[in-house]
């Protein structure tokens, strides 16, 4: 699969419109969805998915092979989505990389029964913030190793990890509220 | 290593990692050892599966498709046309050409409109955009609340009859018998005198 992407790759970067038609549909669906969990809005997720493979279709020839092109597709889709959140109005920022502390995060068996619900996780999911949502979509969606992730949010891979420790307790304490609010 | 059942704050960041799977045989091999001694770290990897397992599950809602492609294309034909600057660089979109992507699809939706109309001319199976299809285009502005959606369509004596598609246009008919252009022209200045709630609006 690697091998055929660097060649659909190879082969849009002289101008193959097939190789993108291809490209388009393999990857079209994983991008897209890495784009909306990120932005919460699903007309920008389709723009920003637009200008991200616009940018493959343009820099093809530019990949050098150093990473996976699955790797490399997402950390375009990373930072157009970023932008996109930065050009949003300040009334609609989200934040960007936030290292919050969540305290007095409950036990995990506390919130077990609320991680069974599917409604609720992803209630709670939607709830993160855009650094933390984009790790465990990352983590838990597409089953990336920590390495990898880091590549595709530019970022080291302690601060891969930390975020998802933070995204975890958040997580577990929003879980173990909507249960004591009896929402389950 | 934990010992006596202490937590071990690195094997703990690796967790998630352990339950996705994509962990080195090494620290795999740590993790489990872990796990073992360690009864909230076992609770932990239940939890983060059962998280894992319903973040896999989400719906997936309508991606572009098709019509995502096509607007890709006519973005990069265009840009051929403009002759990008040789410099190397990647063209940056901006958002100025939203208003043209979605005018392309109105361009699509108003030939598949032409094409429907020749078929039943021609005895042709009869389509959707009849007497009651959608006379109208519009996209609200994410901010808008139903409430202000409900009144900006009742005002303009519309009502959706299509959409959204995966650029969020809707399809809009007359809450009146027939069609008549006055009356379709009438409904677009109401419509876009609302221009906080309705961000887009053209004749279909």
């Amino acid at each position: 699969m690697a091998q055929e992407d660097q060649e659909l790759l190879a082969r849009m970067a002289n101008g193959d419109q097939t190789a993108l038609d291809e490209f388009y549909q393999q990857y079209e669906g994983r991008v897209y969805r890495f784009i909306r969990s990120k932005l919460n809005d699903s007309f920008d997720a389709a723009d920003v998915l637009n200008e991200v493979m616009f940018e493959v279709w343009r820099s093809a020839g530019r990949f050098e092979g150093r990473s996976a092109v699955s790797t490399w597709v997402l950390g375009i889709a990373h930072h157009k989505a970023i932008d996109r959140i930065r050009r949003r109005k300040p009334g609609e920022n989200v934040e960007l990389d936030p290292e919050i502390a969540e305290d007095d995060a409950p036990n995990p068996a506390e919130a077990l029964s609320a991680a069974q619900n599917a409604k609720q996780v992803r209630h709670c999911v939607d709830q993160l913030s855009e650094a933390h949502r984009s790790v465990v979509h990352l983590a838990f969606f597409e089953d990336l190793p920590y390495g990898e992730i880091a590549d595709i949010v530019g970022c080291p891979e302690g601060t891969v990890k930390t975020r998802m420790f933070h995204a975890k307790k958040a997580l577990m304490k929003c879980l173990a509220g909507l249960k004591e609010m009896g929402l389950l | 290593m934990a010992e006596n059942g202490k937590r071990d704050e690195e094997l703990d960041l690796l967790l998630p990692w352990y339950v996705n799977g994509s962990l080195s045989a090494e620290e795999r091999t740590a993790v489990e050892a872990y796990l073992e001694s360690n009864v909230q770290a076992r609770e932990e990897v239940a939890l983060l599966s059962a998280m894992r397992q319903n973040v896999k599950e989400q719906p997936l809602e309508n991606s572009p498709g098709d019509l995502g492609l096509q607007r890709l294309k006519r973005e990069i034909k265009r840009g051929d046309q403009q002759q990008a600057p040789t410099t190397g660089k990647v063209v940056a979109i901006s958002s100025w050409w939203r208003p043209l992507a979605v005018a392309a699809c109105l361009a699509v939706v108003v030939q598949a409109g032409v094409m429907i109309s020749v078929s039943d001319r021609t005895g042709g199976d009869v389509g959707i955009a009849g007497v009651n299809g959608p006379v109208l285009q519009v996209t609200f502005a994410p901010t808008a609340t139903e409430q202000e959606i409900r009144e900006v369509l009742q005002s303009a004596g519309t009502t959706i009859a299509d959409g959204p598609t995966a650029l969020g246009i809707y399809g809009l008919r007359l809450l009146a018998p027939g069609n008549e252009s006055a009356n379709i022209e009438e409904a677009l200045v109401k419509l876009k005198a609302r221009g906080d709630v309705v961000t887009f609006a053209e004749r279909n």
